[in-house]
């Protein structure tokens, strides 16, 4: 009898279900990322402008606290739907993108170049289920910066204002909620399209980082050709202005651009790297 | 006691004779021109290149565009000089802004940066090759492939402002020496961008293992350099650049305003920061150990 | 004493260069120590080699990539001098015309071909296109890559990569090859080759280091042993020279004729501790102590009582039995 009839069972134990796959690629993943002590202490100081925003809705309502520290009653900030725009949503987009730009490319371009895919996709895992695993770390880390935060000032606020505040103001979670995922799920598939087509993470962080730069040069260029609005559709910065203005309901600072062209460069943006991706996550390469 | 000398008859006929201290010139320019070669068929005939290419591309894209926008060449607001203003905030925005920055930052950044993350670093490492050289042929390299690159864009782009405008108005313009004058001043600009930017990019390439942090650096000081304090001018690529220009532009209203360097400052300043951006590169491989687990 | 007056001519510079090979050691290593951060590397390690086959042998972690990173010029000692040749990394263009080094790095130049490769190498040392052509055929020649020459080596089996990787360390023609796990990944056939080639490179004047964990190939291939464990040098000398310092008893073969008549008397010689009769009374087996001393008694014997030796030789794995007493005990103490 052969040896490995001796020695060899395979596994008769429960498998996880399908659907608890990626949490295990997330797990590690998610570990990995929080190895960089520089990674966890920008991700802290992620947190310091909610927190000075909750100390400004604070003493918006502290009037006793006000006149102890001699400030003008009369320049309060209004705590609005574009305070949450221009004040807390799109600082905390660009920190997403800061944090997307130091953690996408790294997710899986190692794997890659360490030929570590084919071990993954041989375990039952799909590659919808490899990239959502990675997408995962993207989308919690940036939801906590972004509109997990926000929700909490706006409840903060509704608690210390006038009652019927936030059920006037439904749009602004629901807007806090979308912009962030549409911003966040945009530049993560992005960013793991550049990681996966990038070899080595270092050059893929500055691919992923010239991509936005040149996306919203061009768009300069195009607006000094044609004029009006134009270069906006292809300009990162320009797109999450209008996109997070038309969500909250206030005007761009930016563009006229109508709030419609900016989903579409959000998903057109999200299709082709999804696309990319899924051309470049297979088990094996020949490379000839 | 010394027996490096001894030599067989099975290699004398190849090998180069060289001895310490006697280096002939030929053999260093034999090496300098192999560094040059593979070096600039892994810029400009790999995968890598690629990227390159897609940014030669795009400004071109862009000026087609410019040409044939909805065929409205008769209207009175659709002139040479205003074309030729666009075109200068195209150049001064797009082409070099983006297209030589990034594609500088593409090129050069991967000249050392690439081999050290490829692992094949050690190869030139073990070639008897002075460090000076390696450097001096890979910057070379890298030079002559940007300037080919994004030299030719610059110059397209501004051929192809002529198109609405039909061949005799660019005849007329090469004659009175307007466009030939503009063209290879944007030209030299590209050139004098791709030697500042190039050399920088170079050494950070090399020096940091991360080389987005330099960049994105980089990126922002130039992008901010109106705003600066003239002190702190003096010390950003593209205020010397931008003081070539052909075309003066409008400075936003936030800016700081400076009479901008001559052309002689402004070449002497590039070139100085290229030589320095060399010097520090040649110091850093002159130490560098290969150890490519730290990657 | 100098050797720079020596003229071409082949046997007279052959001998030369074997008299200076054998008087003059190739490399120098003189109390070499290389720490990265606060991880050692080598510590103290002096040794110096002349020309033939090196073995370097240590376990994993060891030093061994270290210490031949160090001696090929790829990095800088803490501490100590390393020489090849009389020269240093100092000197490049010199010092590295001297070396071929095949690293443990699987990685090559993105896109390129075995012959560009190969090429791109010597054009890097100043050959002039036509002779760099005519050598690089003729390192492909020698690791029997010529067919494949013209594919990426990205399509190249690991033991085609292995080869081609050697090519490139020995296309240029050095007088000291330093080459790291050279036979990893290699098939028996091309083993057999590439052993077969070590020996006529190294009959030609090289001085070759090779590391490798194979112990029986090591002492199949290898004149002299240098053996390093946890970044110290634990043993450096001749297989059998060794094997007597460790005090570990040596089991020696001889086969005659004679066996039955020569056993008693292989106790007249020192430090023998058993002899046995092999089954087919055509064969001793000799347990000894000193296996210089036998030899030495043995040949003293032969000749006396005019006996005639078919073969005599180790009669088990003596790099092993070293690397046993000297590396893996000192592992399981500690």
């Amino acid at each position: 009898m052969a040896i490995f009839q001796h020695a060899y069972q395979g596994f008769h134990g429960q498998i996880s279900s399908t659907l608890r796959q990626p949490w295990v690629i997330f797990r590690y993943a998610l570990a990995d990322v929080f190895s960089s002590k520089l990674f966890t202490a920008f991700f802290v100081l992620c947190f310091i402008p909610p927190l000075v925003m909750m100390c400004m809705i604070y003493m918006n309502y502290n009037l006793e606290m006000l006149s102890l520290l001699n400030l003008p009653l009369d320049k309060l900030i209004t705590v609005d739907a574009n305070f949450f725009a221009h004040w807390m949503q799109i600082p905390q987009m660009w920190l997403v993108f800061t944090l997307v730009m130091f953690v996408g490319p790294a997710l899986i371009s190692p794997d890659i170049s360490n030929n570590a895919l084919p071990l993954y996709l041989s375990r039952p895992i799909n590659k919808t289920n490899y990239v959502f695993g990675k997408l995962l770390v993207l989308l919690v880390l940036g939801s906590l910066i972004t509109w997990i935060p926000a929700w909490l000032l706006i409840l903060f606020h509704a608690n210390l204002g006038d009652q019927p505040w936030l059920l006037n103001n439904l749009h602004i979670p629901l807007a806090s909620v979308v912009s962030s995922l549409i911003w966040i799920i945009c530049l993560s598939m992005l960013s793991l399209a550049v990681s996966a087509w990038v070899k080595w993470k270092a050059l893929a962080r500055l691919f992923f980082f010239g991509f936005v730069w040149l996306s919203s040069a061009l768009g300069a260029a195009i607006e000094n050709i044609y004029g009006g609005w134009k270069g906006s559709t292809v300009s990162f910065i320009d797109s999450l202005d209008v996109m997070v203005s038309g969500l909250y309901g206030v005007t761009s600072s930016s563009s006229s651009m109508p709030s419609t062209a900016s989903y579409l460069f959000f998903i057109t943006v999200t299709v082709l790297a999804t696309v990319l991706l899924a051309r470049k996550i297979r088990a094996f390469e020949v490379n000839l | 006691m010394n027996i490096s000398n001894i030599s067989t008859n099975s290699n004398a006929s190849n090998e180069p004779s060289v001895k310490a201290g006697n280096n002939n010139a030929a053999l260093l320019l034999r090496q300098l021109g192999a560094i040059v070669r593979i070096e600039i068929n892994n810029t400009l005939f790999s995968k890598r290149s690629l990227i390159a290419y897609i940014l030669t591309l795009i400004p071109i894209i862009l000026l087609l565009s410019l040409a044939f926008r909805n065929g409205d060449f008769t209207s009175t607001d659709f002139s040479i000089d205003k074309t030729r203003r666009i075109f200068g905030f195209i150049y001064s925005g797009f082409i070099l802004g983006a297209v030589v920055f990034l594609g500088s930052a593409a090129i050069f950044t991967a000249l050392f940066r690439g081999e050290i993350l490829g692992c094949s670093m050690h190869y030139y490492l073990l070639s008897p090759v002075r460090r000076e050289l390696i450097v001096l042929g890979k910057f070379l390299a890298g030079l002559l492939s940007a300037w080919a690159l994004f030299g030719l864009t610059t110059l397209i782009c501004y051929l192809l402002l002529y198109i609405p405008f039909g061949m005799t108005q660019l005849i007329s313009d090469m004659t009175a020496s307007i466009a030939p004058a503009q063209m290879f001043t944007y030209l030299g600009i590209t050139m004098l961008g791709c030697l500042g930017y190039g050399s920088l990019f170079m050494a950070t390439g090399l020096i940091f293992r991360n080389p987005l942090f330099p960049v994105a650096i980089i990126a922002g000081w130039e992008f901010i350099h109106f705003v600066l304090p003239p002190a702190l001018k003096f010390f950003s690529v593209i205020h010397y650049l931008k003081g070539l220009l052909p075309i003066p532009l409008n400075n936003s209203p936030l800016a700081i305003v400076v009479t901008p360097p001559s052309v002689l400052v402004s070449i002497l300043s590039i070139t100085v920061l290229a030589l320095c951006s060399i010097t520090i590169t040649v110091l850093y491989l002159k130490r560098l150990e290969i150890r490519y687990t730290e990657n | 004493m100098t050797v720079k007056t020596i003229t071409a001519g082949s046997t007279e510079l052959n001998a030369a260069h074997k008299l200076a090979a054998e008087s003059l050691p190739s490399i120098v290593v003189d109390n070499v120590s290389k720490f990265y951060g606060d991880v050692l590397g080598v510590n103290r390690i002096s040794f110096s080699l002349g020309a033939g086959i090196t073995g370097l042998v240590g376990p994993n972690g060891a030093g061994k990539s270290t210490l031949m990173n160090l001696i090929a010029g790829l990095m800088r000692p803490n501490s100590g001098t390393l020489k090849v040749l009389g020269l240093t990394p100092a000197q490049p263009e010199v010092f590295f015309r001297q070396i071929g080094y095949c690293t443990q790095y699987d990685s090559f130049p993105s896109g390129v071909t075995g012959r560009q490769f190969i090429q791109n190498t010597l054009l890097l040392h100043g050959y002039t296109k036509p002779s760099a052509a005519r050598a690089t055929l003729k390192a492909l020649q020698q690791v029997d890559l010529v067919d494949v020459a013209d594919r990426r080596i990205g399509g190249y089996s690991k033991g085609m990569r292995q080869r081609i990787k050697l090519a490139q360390a020995i296309c240029h023609e050095p007088k000291v090859i330093i080459l790291d796990e050279p036979l990893n990944g290699l098939d028996p056939m091309a083993r057999t080759q590439v052993i077969a080639l070590f020996r006529e490179l190294a009959s030609g004047g090289a001085s070759i280091i090779i590391s490798s964990h194979i112990l029986h190939e090591v002492e199949l291939i290898a004149d002299h042993l240098v053996m390093v464990n946890s970044g110290y040098l634990v043993a450096d000398g001749d297989a059998s020279g060794i094997a007597t310092e460790t005090g570990e008893p040596m089991r020696i073969y001889i086969r005659s004729h004679h066996a039955m008549e020569m056993a008693p008397k292989m106790f007249t010689i020192e430090d023998v501790l058993e002899v046995q009769i092999h089954k087919d009374d055509h064969g001793l087996f000799i347990l000894t102590r000193n296996a210089d001393k036998f030899f030495l008694g043995f040949n003293t014997l032969v000749l006396t009582q005019n006996w005639q030796v078919d073969a005599i030789g180790p009669a088990d794995q003596t790099v092993e039995a070293i690397y046993r007493h000297l590396i893996a005990g000192e592992q399981v103490a500690s």
